[in-house]
């Protein structure tokens, strides 16, 4: 196998990319509460939502389990979503400004998150929550 | 004898069958393909053929070493090629059961498992890290039960080209006879889901009928549609994030382990599996499930 094969092969995956590109409207999963936690209740046999706030730009979530008290973080990911259950061992910290709220978490396959919210007290009410996991 | 490898001579037909299914989805709506996503899958497919050879020489040395241990040469015939399929697919039942059960092997395989879509694109996310794990140690029995190794390279590169079309959401169930024998996309589609009803199910490679012996087969239901990816999806379009994410995970798990049997069980107990039970397996999952699923029929 050559370096012709090699370099054949990555023209070929550039063209196959911008193919797709072009056929396919790039794609973003957005987010509303009730999408939100009928979500979590596909992927989770044991979830019914207590408290559920999405980000006003609709890209991220936290919603409290009223089963088990734990919350879960779903974050948009091209167009689908990726969910993580939060502790205090993964949310490596959590600063609240107004009604936004930046997550630095312990996994580096998220990016760095800030969530703003409609209003300061859910901000406020989350960093509560999250300063007190478990 | 020497032969060609399957592989390297069915890319350009993957590619062209890429291309089709794209064409496809965006005609009929019956596939998806999203454009970051499809490019990590061909990355990684590419990064793949890079990593097969930079490590060959590595499987080569290994298959030489175990060889004189042969209990017989079988030579070159076409039943012998044709039972060395057979017995490749077995095994590759195995590993790939293997490769969902024991952490040390997940770290490699999660990531052909790791895009939440389902194409013919999601075939070619391949990993790149299959000589860290024991994994050839699923192949070492045709080696030393006799078959040549460029026979059983060729029948594995065969096992590989085949299960490439059974990436597509395009094609529904196929005739009974073939969906009895034959890994189709309809059982693969279920092996690729997160849905707790079809987690650790169909392993098979080509050959349906070793999840159907071993207790391992469940069939596509049409109420219950696959959801695809892992059970802790990543949120990375990033090749290196992806080929890499569970096994810095796992070796962070061994260094804050407290003992021997701790590191033990990070590394070959199934995927999720922590001293104190506080993360969820896939068994746990199936359990939560089931029991969700008993109270609602006793409501």
């Amino acid at each position: 196998m050559g370096l012709g094969y090699l370099l054949a092969s990555l023209v070929g995956v550039a063209l196959v990319v911008a193919l797709c590109a072009l056929l396919f409207a790039k794609g973003r999963a957005w987010l509303g509460a009730a999408e939100a936690e009928a979500y979590l209740r596909e992927i989770l046999p044991a979830f019914a939502a207590r408290l559920t706030s999405v980000a006003t730009d609709g890209r991220a979530a936290l919603c409290e389990n009223a089963v088990d008290g734990a919350i879960h973080l779903l974050v948009s990911h091209g167009d689908r979503l990726v969910v993580r259950k939060l502790s205090a061992g993964l949310v490596k910290a959590v600063a609240r400004s107004d009604n936004a709220l930046s997550l630095a978490l312990a996994d580096f396959t998220l990016p760095r998150l800030r969530l703003s919210f409609a209003d300061a007290d859910s901000a406020g009410l989350w960093a509560q929550k999250l300063g007190a996991l478990p | 004898m020497s032969l060609s490898n399957p592989v390297a001579l069915a890319t350009p037909i993957f590619v062209l069958l890429v291309i089709a299914e794209m064409v496809f989805a965006r005609i009929t709506q019956r596939a998806r393909y999203e454009t970051f996503d499809t490019a990590a899958s061909l990355l990684m497919g590419f990064g793949s053929v890079v990593a097969g050879v930079l490590s060959a020489a590595f499987f080569l040395a290994v298959f030489a070493l175990v060889q004189p241990l042969r209990l017989a040469d079988l030579g070159w015939s076409f039943a012998v090629l044709a039972l060395c399929f057979v017995l490749d697919d077995f095994l590759y039942y195995w590993w790939h059961r293997a490769s969902h059960r024991v952490r040390w092997l997940w770290a490699d395989h999660v990531n052909h498992h790791s895009s939440q879509h389902y194409n013919l694109s999601t075939a070619l996310r391949q990993p790149w890290t299959g000589a860290l794990t024991p994994g050839i140690l699923f192949r070492l029995p045709l080696v030393i039960l006799g078959f040549p190794i460029p026979m059983i390279a060729f029948v594995h590169g065969l096992n590989l080209v085949y299960q490439f079309w059974i990436h597509t959401e395009a094609i529904g169930k196929l005739p009974g006879p073939f969906e009895a024998v034959m890994n189709t996309p309809s059982h693969h589609r279920v092996h690729h889901a997160t849905n707790p009803a079809y987690l650790d199910a169909n392993y098979a490679g080509v050959f349906i009928v070793w999840d159907r012996l071993f207790g391992t087969f469940v069939p596509e239901r049409k109420e219950e549609k696959p959801r695809y990816g892992i059970v802790r999806n990543i949120a990375s379009f990033n090749i290196l994030k992806i080929a890499s994410h569970e096994w810095i995970a796992l070796c962070a798990d061994l260094a804050k382990a407290k003992n021997m049997k701790e590191s033990a069980g990070y590394l070959l107990a199934p995927p999720g599996w922590s001293p104190d039970g506080s993360r969820d397996t896939t068994d746990s999952l199936k359990a939560q499930w089931a029991a969700r699923e008993m109270s609602q029929i006793r409501v």
